[in-house]
């Protein structure tokens, strides 16, 4: 589903914010993006999304290059940052409708789907009031709906659960397992290892831009006999 | 006494930084040098219009009259500044966080913000009302007394529009509490203030003379401070007395009235109204369409850019109905001579106006700031992203330019053969700028913005944008010069043509060449 060959990324042609990285993920799986602050993940998240172009390398989601086909290429993802800094001077429902049209989500699901989600993270009775109303959550609850909306097959999280209310984060873990058990892919990074561990299929740890460890969880426990936590605390301890 | 002095000078701190900010100037020591300087720069046209009421009202042999007339002036002005400065301090205060849980009493929280509002306001009195009262306190013989006289009215004065304002805001905090409705306010005070100071300026032109003298006394008569202020210019310690007293009526109504607005603030803001369900509409529409809408209402819906857009669109049509209304530029001068050329030449240039003016695609990207990378994950081609910009230019800028068309056929008497090379001239300049000013965008990204006034009237792009706009007068030019047996409205359709060539290169070059750096922007 997402495969990234050699790709590095310079600022200013000399800090390297991530380097050669080469990382898989499949189809049907949830992947954990792990790393210490200013590691190179949300870089790499930047590069996959189209948002920097890589220094050198090569991007492929779902078998489309982003460098030569972005349209088609950005058509199978869809993606959450980090902040929900979006444009806050329209209403909910007109912000869902807005990404609904750009990802061509047809009229006959359109309305169920944005009432599913909507209802799901209890964010329907606030679509009729403008964005700049809503709190960070309510923010951040909008933009995971928006990227659910399409149902793309990659749904790409950075740091999701920053924000959200206990339960709308059990929401979200749900509907991750529900997308990947349809057979999408879910690529998410967070500093919550015990998340992490819970949900996910495979992890990648990176560190000062190069990937340090990239495998089934369960192996990476039993390899090193050791919880996540204190795995990822020392294969990051010089960071 | 201390905690309140103490208080004070936070707010006008606060007050300071938000205004520093506006002005896009940073909190650096050049920062407050040219806080003063724009400050001063702006007190220049009052204090010009301030002496120029004093020698008005000398010339029909009443300089005090003067004084009552920029009394009740500077009473409106100062209450339409001080209602939006009100609600800005008492309902949407970035302190109130911290200040409202601090062990202070209350009416220190109250009357702090009050202060502050009375000391700007004194401020500008300084500068429109001290000028015209210490002319005519000199002129009545006093030179001591009337520097003491002047000081001690703008120190008076700003007290009973302030008390009127408070309770206007007291009135109306139950309906302005809502942001949105906050900025539709604040539109409204601006606007007034725009007309309160036009409208005195026009007041006195020779035409109005003798009816503005007669106004002005019976005026006088309804708003007392008016003659009060006149007499105490002219060294009256009786109505000095008179001024005083309703000052220190207004001090305890004011402080009343603080309170109130302190308590209602600390209310009002976390009520939500009840609103009934509403039906939204899914139908899908086209992405270009929803692009479109976006950009628009990044203009329409941000106060800031909204108000910007608006002033720089009408700039021109309100300078020139001002020459007409004061008989700067009478209308006769356009019907002299070769009418119909006269007319198409001042048309066209009033029509292109908006283009060279309201540069909008120099500050496409800018105005999205931190939103900008919502539309760079979206499946749509980087030219889409790009046209669409410069659509949200054409269409802002071409819809303002057929107003004024519309409205100079209804006022002049324009051949509609004038028409085409008119419009065809106005749609390529308006299609060019939006298409060369994206350029200069694309090179200066400015997305890290707080303050929205940073992202447009401060802006460099703004400036360079404006600054190449003299060379255009080239292509008209050499229109005449290569092809000499032109009149106006060839050289109209010939400079039309040309623009549409140049056009379609930049936009070449912006598909091709720069569509590559404008998706490296925001890394």
């Amino acid at each position: 589903m997402l495969v990234l060959e050699d790709v590095s990324k310079t600022y200013d042609g000399k800090r390297m914010a991530v380097n050669r990285l080469n990382l898989t993920v499949n189809a049907g799986e949830i992947f954990g993006f792990l790393g210490p602050n200013g590691a190179g993940k949300t870089t790499t998240i930047k590069l996959i999304t189209g948002l920097l172009a890589p220094t050198q390398g090569r991007i492929m989601i779902n078998g489309v290059d982003l460098a030569t086909a972005p349209v088609e290429a950005k058509r199978n993802f869809t993606y959450v940052p980090d902040h929900p800094e979006i444009f806050t001077a329209i209403r909910g429902i007109d912000y869902l409708n807005f990404l609904a049209d750009m990802y061509d989500v047809p009229a006959s699901v359109r309305r169920s789907r944005i009432e599913k989600y909507t209802r799901i993270f209890a964010l329907d009775g606030a679509l009729g009031e403008v964005i700049q109303s809503y709190s960070h959550g309510m923010k951040q609850k909008l933009v995971i709906c928006g990227a659910l909306l399409p149902q793309a097959p990659l749904f790409i999280l950075d740091e999701p659960l920053v924000g959200l209310d206990p339960l709308a984060a059990r929401h979200l873990k749900e509907i991750m397992k529900e997308h990947c058990a349809a057979g999408g892919t879910v690529f998410f990074s967070s500093h919550l290892l015990a998340v992490v561990d819970q949900i996910c299929d495979r992890v990648a740890v990176i560190n000062q831009g190069e990937l340090i460890i990239c495998d089934r969880v369960e192996r990476i426990k039993s390899d090193y006999a050791q919880s996540l936590e204190d795995i990822f605390l020392e294969l990051t301890k010089d960071a | 006494m201390r905690k309140f002095r103490a208080l004070v000078r936070l707010e006008l701190l606060e007050f300071f930084s938000k205004y520093r900010t506006g002005l896009g100037y940073g909190a650096a020591k050049r920062g407050k040098g040219l806080l003063v300087f724009t400050l001063l720069l702006l007190a220049v046209p009052f204090v010009n219009m301030s002496v120029g009421v004093y020698q008005y009202f000398l010339g029909w042999g009443r300089p005090a009259l003067g004084v009552a007339y920029m009394t009740m002036v500077a009473f409106l002005l100062l209450s339409f500044t001080a209602i939006p400065l009100l609600f800005s301090f008492y309902f949407h205060s970035r302190a109130a966080q911290f200040l409202a849980p601090l062990p202070l009493p209350a009416d220190y929280l109250a009357l702090a913000k009050m202060v502050v509002v009375w000391l700007y306001l004194a401020g500008i009195n300084f500068v429109l009302l001290f000028p015209v009262a210490f002319l005519t306190g000199i002129k009545a013989g006093h030179t001591v007394g009337a520097l003491f006289y002047s000081l001690l009215l703008c120190v008076l004065n700003p007290l009973p529009p302030l008390f009127l304002s408070g309770l206007a805001v007291l009135g109306l905090s139950t309906r302005t509490a809502n942001r949105n409705r906050k900025s539709l306010f604040s539109y409204f005070f601006a606007f007034a203030l725009l007309g309160v100071v036009l409208g005195a300026q026009l007041l006195l032109t020779e035409a109005n003379a003798m009816r503005l003298v007669a106004w002005t006394e019976r005026l006088t008569g309804f708003y007392l401070p008016a003659g009060w202020a006149a007499q105490i210019a002219n060294g009256s310690l009786l109505d000095l007395f008179k001024y005083g007293a309703l000052n220190v009526l207004c001090w305890y109504g004011f402080k009343a009235v603080a309170r109130k607005l302190h308590c209602a603030a600390l209310v009002l803001p976390g009520a939500r109204p009840v609103r009934p369900p509403v039906t939204f509409d899914f139908r899908p529409r086209k992405k270009y369409w929803q692009l479109l809408r976006r950009h628009l209402f990044i203009i329409v819906r941000h106060p800031v850019f909204l108000m910007h857009t608006i002033l720089t669109l009408i700039l021109p049509g309100l300078v020139l109905f001002i020459g007409f209304l004061s008989g700067d530029f009478p209308v006769e001068s356009l019907l002299r001579g070769d009418e119909q050329e006269r007319l198409l030449l001042f048309w066209v240039g009033l029509a292109s106006a908006p283009a060279l003016l309201a540069n909008l695609s120099a500050t496409a990207i800018t105005r999205e700031g931190k939103a900008f990378w919502e539309t760079r994950v979206l499946p749509v081609t980087t030219w889409m992203n790009l046209r669409v910009r410069m659509a949200t230019t054409i269409l802002v800028n071409l819809a303002f330019s057929l107003l004024v068309t519309v409205v100079f056929l209804l006022g002049f008497p324009l051949e509609y053969r004038a028409l085409f090379p008119g419009l065809l001239f106005v749609t390529m300049l308006t299609m060019f700028l939006a298409a060369t000013d994206l350029v200069i965008n694309i090179y200066r990204p400015y997305l890290h913005w707080t303050n929205p006034a940073a992202a447009i009237k401060n802006n460099l792009n703004v400036l360079l944008a404006l600054a190449y706009r003299p060379l255009l007068a080239v292509i008209p030019v050499l229109a005449a010069v290569c092809f000499p047996w032109l009149n106006l409205y060839g050289i109209l359709v010939c400079s039309g043509l040309f623009l549409s060539v140049l056009t379609l290169v930049v936009r070449r070059v912006l598909r091709t060449v720069l569509a590559a750096k404008f998706d490296q922007i925001g890394g």
